[in-house]
């Protein structure tokens, strides 16, 4: 539980608790030793973020096709091709269903979840680590074991299981558009439910028993307590958690790429799979570029936009 | 109210952790199961403790070093962002003047940027400093993470008491001695929440050790994957690493080439010169192919025919490469073959062989290509051909794909993806443009009782849903054509080329089989197996059809009955395919045939013995501009030639 007790001090999007306005006056020498520390970060963002970023625009402007020194300025052509090509159109709305989807059930189930989890029950430390389990493989083992599960053969398992129980299906879970696309994001939920759980969790056991014990003297019924006293005082986690959920569904990659390699056809083909697969693998480095480009400046602009709103809707609470 | 125990609540709850736990539960039961247990009772617990599972991991995956590679570079990645990370924090919480305010910000971007949006700079940068194939180079890649990092750090170190700080610079501490002796031990908890959270990302990632570690041995444990994702890896990393270079020579060449004793065409006084494409022969006497049409020179078992025109006017078949004289175990000799080319400048007479087509195979090693199906469309070849990993031994057991190459000029590949199917047990496509506008593929499913399934595309790079298209008995290998304005199938049943018909291309009517009863000529005693149908005029200009298929020397499987000595007539028998007895396995000597179909009252007709009138010359061309409707048929054909 280490792993998440400290979440809530880590503020990415929180308002510090105590900040140090100023900090330290030490004169010229002690401000230069200082700024020194900021070397190395300021070197591991320039080489590994501003540089091959900047590139990557430069190439966006270009037909370079990653082995061909002849290279031409194409202007804004890349990007024209990409808003009309049918794939990655379809790949931008998976990805933003996918992306939406998932927060939207993730919080939903997560939030009652840790409050559940929070409670004493017999069990209560099984059943923490079952709904946990599943943030520890990674996302590409997952993905293959539930192309297993949901395999539209009827030999899949939860074909079989159909079968046997109910003698229905067997149901093309990942061969047909649209319950491919459900079968992805509800792998993407049962993926994150648990993980989101145990954090907020971890913001619950900081809320003082006495704010519950005074609500219920003052009548309250459980679902007033939930929504009166939880709600507002987990606004800085589900903030947290909407953000690392908003911009991970928007780069998601591993999950439909194991589980259904994008298909069928392109229903659940994601952009950064376009990037790679659309762009680079048919040596069109210009294309991917600018596909690369388009993306950053949508995910920048929506979790800015997200950590906004959230801000602001804090404050109102306040 | 809080503290009491809710026995319902565990009840339900319990239940639904185990639910969300079931997925574990199925990968652990089945590691201790045969193949065949694990599809038939998935969620069953084992009938017996089967560890050869275990035994096969730890033999053919390198477990040890793999783990050490892991653990090496997650303790090295951890390490370089947690240092970095915490420096800049620090830092930072020293001295917050407004250029570190802005600093801060703008850090924020590496928390939004992609990593694909900068994976392909950063490998050809990485390229340029030798830390490709390194595992320090991964190190460098993860050092990204020090921003995360960053960011929990600062955090936490806004709520330590500033006093201690203070305190031990009037004691006259300098900023490196508060770092290392006061803020360092009071920030160790967030260090080892960070820590356990960027551990569980370096130790699962995907993509970079894919991208950015070439000898599948050396990834770390998390990219030891089944063989399923194998080839969707294997394109992904075939993309950014192994570009084919443009001008390599891509046809290897076996041997020599030379005129083929099959190609018996010559003495008909067939001159081979690259005739000019649609000059039609009228002296043209005798059009009549040898038999059999062309035998593979090296492995002397091409199967799989499929003929299109180049662009030079001259007829390439291209085929699968059996290995005859491979003596197993098993079906080895089905397995590891390659895309054959034969080369026909004369309409289809004589057939040259001109090597196996290079730059197919999407991952390194010697794997499996089968069944080619090559159509042009746009001004472009696009091959669609048979995948399995590796070279087995036995016909099942092995997931199979259909990979899309396309090509301008039939020698130069490139690879474009393996086609999203019905399952992973597709081969044997076959693509015909619609009468509409778009494509068709017919495939074999091999998951759905070995029938026919299809899927449509407009641009053969977006595929549909697939459907069944047509069911039981099972068989194998369709094809399709347009002949006399109706839409024709053929199939491999195994006991000769089952026909189907359609009018609408909507659902397919039986017509019968063809190909089934022995015919006269040599090498053509046996069974047609997989046919590629050709349309276009015979000498009178009436419609004809050309199938292209192939027969085994002998139906019966290879027992010591059934092999042909030296002194056979049919007699074949090169030195390369003959055991120390001077026989060879007649049932895997196999040939390319062809002969002439017709439609004759509404059924389609296969005289194998009959006269074939071969002129590939006169094809049906593409007459897009003529829209009488028998012209229309033949337009589609255009998948053909």
């Amino acid at each position: 539980m280490t792993v998440n007790t400290a979440v809530p001090s880590a503020g990415i999007a929180q308002a510090p608790v105590r900040r140090l306005r100023g900090g330290i006056s030490g004169g010229w020498r002690g401000a230069s030793a200082n700024q020194l520390f900021l070397v190395p970060i300021a070197a591991v963002f320039l080489v590994l973020f501003i540089i091959p970023l900047g590139q990557t625009f430069y190439w966006s402007l270009t037909d370079f096709t990653g082995y061909s020194a002849d290279v031409t300025f194409v202007g804004l052509d890349n990007y024209r091709v990409i808003l009309r090509d049918p794939s990655i159109l379809a790949g931008l709305a998976f990805t933003l269903l996918f992306a939406v989807g998932t927060t939207a059930l993730i919080t939903v189930i997560a939030l009652p979840l840790a409050v559940v989890l929070d409670k004493r029950f017999f069990g209560r430390n099984f059943v923490r680590s079952m709904f946990f389990f599943p943030a520890i493989p990674s996302m590409a083992v997952l993905g293959l074991v539930w192309g297993y599960i949901l395999s539209p053969l009827g030999s899949g398992v939860l074909n079989a299981v159909l079968e046997t129980l109910f003698h229905a299906g067997p149901f093309p879970w990942l061969s047909d558009d649209t319950l491919a696309k459900i079968s992805v994001i509800a792998v993407g939920v049962w993926g994150g439910a648990g993980w989101h759980a145990v954090l907020y969790l971890a913001y619950l056991q900081s809320i003082p028993g006495e704010y519950y014990e005074a609500a219920t003297i003052d009548g309250a019924s459980g679902r007033q307590q939930f929504v009166y006293v939880t709600l507002p005082l987990l606004r800085p986690a589900i903030v947290i958690s909407t953000f690392l959920l908003m911009t991970g569904g928007l780069k998601v990659f591993d999950l439909p790429f194991t589980l259904t390699g994008g298909g069928p056809g392109f229903a659940t083909y994601t952009i950064t799979q376009a990037i790679i697969t659309s762009g680079v693998g048919q040596g069109r480095y210009g294309l991917a570029s600018a596909l690369a480009v388009l993306f950053t400046v949508a995910v920048a602009v929506l979790a800015v936009g997200q950590l906004f709103i959230s801000r602001r809707f804090e404050e109102k609470m306040k | 109210m809080r503290r009491r125990r809710h026995p319902l609540l565990s009840v339900v709850m319990i239940g639904l952790a185990c639910l969300v736990g079931l997925p574990l539960y199925y990968i652990l039961v089945n590691t201790f199961k045969t193949q065949q247990e694990m599809v038939s009772s998935a969620l069953a617990l084992p009938s017996s403790l089967f560890l050869d599972n275990y035994v096969e991991v730890f033999q053919r995956v390198p477990l040890v070093q793999s783990f050490g590679n892991t653990l090496y570079v997650t303790a090295g990645a951890i390490l370089v962002q947690l240092v970095v990370g915490a420096l800049a924090a620090y830092g930072m919480i020293m001295r917050a003047t407004t250029f570190n305010r802005i600093f801060g910000t703008v850090l924020l971007l590496g928390f939004i940027v992609p990593g694909q949006s900068t994976l392909i700079p950063l490998y050809r940068t990485l390229v340029n400093v030798n830390l490709v194939d390194s595992l320090n180079g991964l190190i460098v890649m993860y050092a990204g993470g020090a921003i995360f990092c960053y960011f929990l750090i600062q955090g936490y170190m806004r709520t330590l008491p500033f006093e201690i700080i203070e305190a031990a610079r009037i004691d006259g501490a300098n900023v490196f001695q508060i770092f290392w002796r006061i803020v360092l031990p009071l920030i160790r908890p967030i260090l080892v929440t960070v820590g356990v959270f960027q551990t569980m990302w370096v130790w699962n990632d995907f993509i970079t050790p894919v991208v950015f570690i070439g000898e599948a041995d050396d990834r770390p444990a998390g990219v030891q994957l089944g063989r399923r994702v194998h080839v969707r890896l294997a394109v992904l990393h075939d993309a950014l690493r192994h570009r084919t270079p443009p001008h390599g020579h891509l046809l290897r060449i076996h041997a020599a080439p030379h005129r083929e004793r099959s190609s018996r065409g010559e003495r008909e006084g067939v001159t081979v010169d690259g005739a000019p494409r649609g000059g039609l022969d009228s002296e043209s006497a005798s059009r009549e192919p040898p038999a059999p049409l062309f035998i593979d020179p090296v492995h002397r078992a091409p199967t799989d025919p499929t003929v299109v025109e180049a662009p030079d006017g001259t007829w390439w078949m291209f085929y699968t490469q059996r290995r005859a004289a491979d003596r197993g175990p098993g079906f080895r000799w089905v397995h590891g073959t390659d895309i054959g080319v034969a080369v026909s400048a004369d309409g289809g007479l004589a057939w040259d062989y001109r090597g196996v087509v290079s730059g197919l195979d999407p991952e390194e090693g010697r794997n499996t290509l089968w069944a080619p199906e090559v159509v042009r469309a746009d001004g472009r070849y696009h091959m669609f051909a048979s995948y399995i990993r590796g070279v087995p031994t036995t016909w099942e057991g092995h997931p199979r794909v259909i990979l899309h190459h396309v090509s301008d000029d039939l020698v130069d590949w490139r690879f474009l993806g393996e086609v999203p199917l019905s399952s992973d047990r597709v081969i044997d496509a076959c693509v015909l443009p619609l009468p509409g506008g778009g494509y068709r593929m017919w495939f074999k499913d091999e998951a759905h009782a070995s029938t026919t399934w299809a899927a449509d595309s407009r641009d053969l790079a977006r595929w549909t849903t697939a459907w069944q298209d047509v069911g039981l008995p099972a068989h194998e290998g369709p094809n399709v054509f347009v002949m006399g304005d109706r839409h024709w199938m053929v199939v491999d049943e195994w006991s000769g080329l089952g026909v189907y018909t359609s009018p609408d291309l909507r659902s397919w009517e039986r017509d019968g089989v063809i190909l089934s009863a022995p015919g006269a000529r040599p090498w053509d005693a046996s069974l047609g197996h997989h046919a590629d149908v050709v349309i276009g005029r015979d000498s009178t200009g009436s419609e004809i059809g050309w199938v292209f298929y192939f027969t085994h020397l002998s139906d019966q499987e290879g027992t010591a009955e059934h092999r042909v000595g030296p002194s056979d007539p049919t007699g074949p028998a090169d030195p390369d395919v003959l055991d120390d007895e001077g026989f060879a396995p007649a049932h895997q000597l196999t040939a390319i045939q062809v002969a002439a179909l017709r439609v004759v009252d509404g059924h389609l007709v296969c005289n194998r013995d009959g006269p074939v009138d071969l002129d590939l010359r006169r094809a049906s061309t593409l007459t897009a501009a003529d829209p009488s409707p028998h012209s229309t048929s033949n337009d589609h054909l255009g998948g053909h030639r």
